[in-house]
């Protein structure tokens, strides 16, 4: 496309100084050449130097002073535009903006730590650590061993993990009392007696009260006399065994004749160790304790005695007086017709049947003791590291769940903070959505007024 | 020394910025300082549009005024002379449309430039001037202003594009029809 053709467009960038270096040497090479092209080239060069002409460096005099005054006067007679002042406060834009983004990023806070907070929980994590945070104490669920089935090493497991995980021992708060066998050998016919007075139990069986009313009901008896000690003392034993599988032991000690009637087991630190206190029918007992010795390297032994065959007597005869005397108080209460001496009647019947009670339970203890002695085992790790505890597998689920604890002590860290900011936050938020839109309205009933 | 972003109208950017800002609050002071900076600028314009002082001084106070009103509607400070030119041309536009048909300039009004001249060459400058007012007034308002811009403030095609809203393209297009009209007619002038 030749010059000629587009010369003005030319030209225009030409003059402009809007060409580039090799364009512009193009140019002036043709309009050396073309003559009719110099001729209008020298017409637009003329025209931008007249144009020049209309160029002014200075307002006249008095402009300035003349135009001030105008503006004056339009400044006195019509305010400024409130909205367009408003606009062009510093920093306005973005004092809006980072209050919708606090607003925005403090809504996304609140929502990823409700949707943790609900996976954990619905995942069950919360609970199994232990943080139900309503204060209630941890349920183990110890399974309850039985005579046949030896306990299985993985009914333990949820111990072993509180444990570590709190550092302190932990006490298995329920046990039930497996059944024993021998019923027929114990006296008076009854089978798991009342643990609850026993000193040493850490955590009782549960009170069976069917089993309990055929025990008073037996003792009861117009046959009181037919009673009878196997034993003439009251025997205990305490053994200390070594294993190099302590809790295949505990195992075993679990399904041995009698009951447990109390059972702690720790695991602290990597050492493992079991106190079990177990009651075994006496004319069991031999075999029993030729069974501990077999779990394990027995480090201490010891067999102690008191004899309670005295007491047993006393308290029978105690029983018996006792016996007689509700029987007495009895038919004077039927007999007696003033109101007052059926009153002391009445209370002295009331206190004796107490006193008889007593009674009764102490004998049953008595008879319980002598009939079925107490042992006292200690189980320890041999070499004081448990294999299973200190695997690999059981550390991960240690750090695991230690993590959680974290996260859940952070969760709840954050939901209070968050509680205690939302409604300040939102008062802010609303308070600042009233503000603009009030403007809005203002700026709008303004326009429409002009 | 502070950093400043750069000068326009011969005061620094920050400062002016500051300036800009009270003056958009109503300052009257600090609007005053503007004007002393950029009124130059907009009396050129006005100028360079209708060739004559009466109708300048008069364009000139109309554009300020509305500077002065409308000062929060300029978004960005940085940009303020060319939102002032924008305000200017755009009053100038405005008052050729009201005057369609009508002569925007007088012939009457002498050119400084060429009372300094020699009798013979202020003759012809006179006379060329005179042509070439005769021509501008057969442009359209927009043609005019873009031929303003460039020929007499000697913007560059962005700055003129800022201030009339287009692209720089038809700001290219448009000067070069303008100019082209301008000397077709003069061309036309002289061989009558």
């Amino acid at each position: 496309m030749g010059y000629c053709e587009n010369i003005s467009n030319s030209i225009s960038l030409y003059v402009d100084n809007e060409m580039k270096p090799a364009e512009r040497k193009k140019f002036e090479e043709h309009i050396d050449g073309c003559a009719k092209c110099r001729e209008y080239f020298e017409d637009y060069s003329r025209l931008e130097r007249v144009m020049t002409q209309f160029r002014r460096d200075a307002a006249p005099d008095g402009v300035h002073d003349e135009t001030m005054q105008a503006v004056r006067r339009v400044a006195s007679q019509t305010p400024l535009d409130e909205d367009n002042i408003k606009k062009r406060a510093p920093f306005a834009f973005y004092a809006r903006n980072a209050a919708l983004a606090a607003c925005g990023v403090f809504a996304a806070f609140l929502a990823v730590g409700a949707g943790i907070s609900i996976f954990l929980f619905s995942a069950g994590l919360g609970n199994e650590t232990g943080f139900s945070g309503s204060g209630e104490a941890v349920k183990y669920d110890l399974a309850e061993p039985s005579e046949n089935a030896p306990v299985s090493s993985a009914d333990y497991g949820n111990e072993y993990v509180s444990g570590s995980a709190d550092g302190a021992e932990m006490s298995v708060p329920e046990i039930s009392a497996p059944e024993v066998s021998a019923q027929g050998e114990f006296a008076l016919g009854k089978t798991v007696p009342d643990m609850s007075a026993e000193d040493n139990i850490m955590f009782a069986a549960p009170e069976e009260s069917v089993r309990q009313a055929d025990v008073e009901m037996s003792l009861t008896n117009e046959d009181i006399s037919s009673l009878y000690v196997t034993e003439s003392s009251v025997k205990s034993y305490e053994i200390s065994i070594a294993s190099d599988d302590a809790r295949r032991a505990v195992d075993i000690v679990n399904v041995m004749e009698g009951y447990n009637s109390s059972e702690r087991i720790s695991f602290d630190d990597d050492a493992f160790t079991a106190w079990i206190t177990r009651r075994v029918p006496a004319a069991k007992f031999r075999g029993v304790m030729d069974v501990l010795r077999g779990v394990g390297v027995v480090i201490y032994e010891n067999e102690s005695e008191t004899r309670t065959v005295g007491e047993i007597m006393d308290a029978k005869a105690s029983l018996s007086a006792k016996t007689d005397e509700i029987a007495r108080l009895t038919e004077l209460l039927s007999e007696s017709s003033s109101g007052y001496a059926l009153a002391v009647l009445a209370e002295r019947l009331s206190q004796a049947e107490s006193e008889r009670d007593e009674i009764l339970s102490r004998l049953e203890r008595y008879l319980d003791e002598a009939e079925t002695p107490a042992v006292y085992i200690t189980i320890t790790q041999n070499g004081g590291i448990d294999p299973v505890s200190n695997s690999l597998a059981s550390r991960m689920k240690d750090s695991f769940l230690k993590s959680v604890k974290i996260c859940r002590a952070f969760l709840e860290k954050t939901v209070e903070i968050a509680a205690a900011l939302i409604l300040p936050a939102a008062i802010i938020t609303a308070g600042v959505f009233v503000a603009f839109a009030i403007r809005r309205l203002k700026k709008r009933s303004e326009r429409d007024e002009k | 020394m502070k950093y400043c972003g750069g000068w326009i109208g011969g005061a620094c950017v920050n400062e002016e910025y500051t300036v800009i800002t009270k003056a958009a609050n109503g300052d009257l002071a600090a609007f005053e300082e503007l004007m002393r900076n950029y009124e130059r600028l907009v009396y050129s314009i006005a100028y360079g549009m209708f060739h004559n002082d009466e109708d300048a001084k008069d364009l000139h106070q109309e554009a300020w005024i509305k500077i002065y009103v409308n000062m929060g509607k300029c978004k960005d400070a940085r940009r303020f002379k060319s939102w002032v030119c924008k305000v200017a041309t755009n009053v100038c536009i405005d008052e050729m449309r009201r005057r369609k048909g009508k002569r925007t300039e007088s012939l009457e009004n002498a050119n400084v430039y060429a009372e300094r001249q020699s009798p013979e060459n202020a003759a012809i400058i006179n006379e060329e001037i005179d042509g070439l007012k005769r021509a501008l007034c057969s442009l359209s308002p927009e043609e005019r202003a873009l031929v303003t811009l460039r020929g007499v403030q000697g913007f560059s095609y962005a700055e003129i594009a800022r201030v009339m809203g287009m692209a720089v393209g038809t700001v290219k297009s448009g000067l070069s029809r303008a100019r082209g009209k301008i000397i077709r007619l003069r061309a036309a002038e002289r061989e009558a």
